[in-house]
């Protein structure tokens, strides 16, 4: 479900794709070997969420979408600073994941989606980017 | 000169040598991380108004920590200076992330100086309050200069002896 009357019609596109990389992240929980990429789509699911915001934001107020991860931060920090740190989280076990080869439990995959993911959810939700 | 004398208690110790390319002597100065932000500042000011003028190239590179010494450091040396976005954030950064207690590690990457780096820090564990600490730190920077290149990397331990090269 999302909110109606987004002034930029790429804005749903993005909140459409956070819900797929939100599917994709549980259709890999089942599998043990793919629990790294798992938390990569998870991560993507919140990147999208937050690239939703900034579309619109970018529309209504004209400053420039961010092109990079970087700059991304710089918008959150700036723009949607309670989510900070679990999007950082997020982020950087990801990374561990994809370019470090650490091995997480799904346990931790778990905790990760009810925890950072979730408070990231749950705060776009409330402004209004949820599916 | 005075600009030398405000840094006396921030800098590990200062070496003047000729330099070979300009035959001009070069003073090099050995800063901690602790002290990054502070010395930059105080150089930069005290440059800007000193007589003659003199000039600092500062580079950050781990690998002129010399052997003796376990905390890593900033290398002031030669030409220059008027610290750009990048320079100030990633100087305070430093500063301040060496502060946090458990921070195991803090490396530089990248090219020889320091708005070229990126920043990569080790905590114990993510997702803990050493971590988002590290990252409160960061939020603020990005607040603060918002221009600035700046870029930071958290890992684990059970990544540091992929990264950290321990001298």
């Amino acid at each position: 479900m999302s909110a109606p009357g987004f002034k930029n019609p790429n804005t749903q596109l993005h909140i459409d794709e956070a819900r797929r990389n939100h599917r994709r992240h549980q259709q890999l929980l089942s599998q043990p070997t793919m629990l790294g990429w798992s938390v990569t789509f998870l991560f993507y699911s919140a990147v999208h969420l937050v690239k939703a915001h900034e579309i619109e934001a970018s529309t209504l107020h004209g400053h420039t979408v961010s092109r990079n991860h970087r700059d991304r931060k710089d918008y959150i920090a700036n723009n949607l600073s309670s989510i900070f740190n679990s999007y950082r989280d997020l982020e950087e076990e990801s990374r561990l994941a994809r370019y470090d080869l650490v091995v997480q439990p799904l346990a931790d995959v778990q905790s990760l989606h009810d925890n950072e993911f979730t408070r990231i959810r749950n705060h776009m939700a409330s402004l209004g980017y949820d599916w | 000169m005075a600009h030398l004398q405000l840094l006396n208690n921030s800098v590990l110790f200062k070496e003047a040598e000729t330099s070979p390319a300009s035959s001009e002597m070069e003073t090099k100065l050995l800063v901690p991380f602790r002290n990054a932000s502070t010395t930059l500042t105080t150089l930069s000011t005290a440059l800007q108004t000193s007589e003659p003028r003199v000039r600092y190239l500062y580079q950050s590179d781990f690998d002129f920590l010399p052997e003796s010494r376990t905390e890593n450091v900033l290398v002031f040396s030669g030409t220059t200076m008027t610290p750009t976005q990048t320079e100030l954030a990633n100087a305070e950064f430093l500063q301040r992330v060496v502060e946090i207690p458990g921070v195991l590690r803090v490396l530089t990457t990248g090219g020889r100086t320091l708005p070229e780096q990126s920043i990569m820090v080790f905590v114990p564990a993510l997702r803990t309050p050493i971590a988002h600490q590290v990252y409160d730190i960061e939020a603020d920077i990005y607040r603060k200069y918002p221009d600035a290149r700046f870029e930071v990397d958290v890992k684990d331990r059970r990544v540091l002896d992929t990264y950290a090269r321990v001298k």
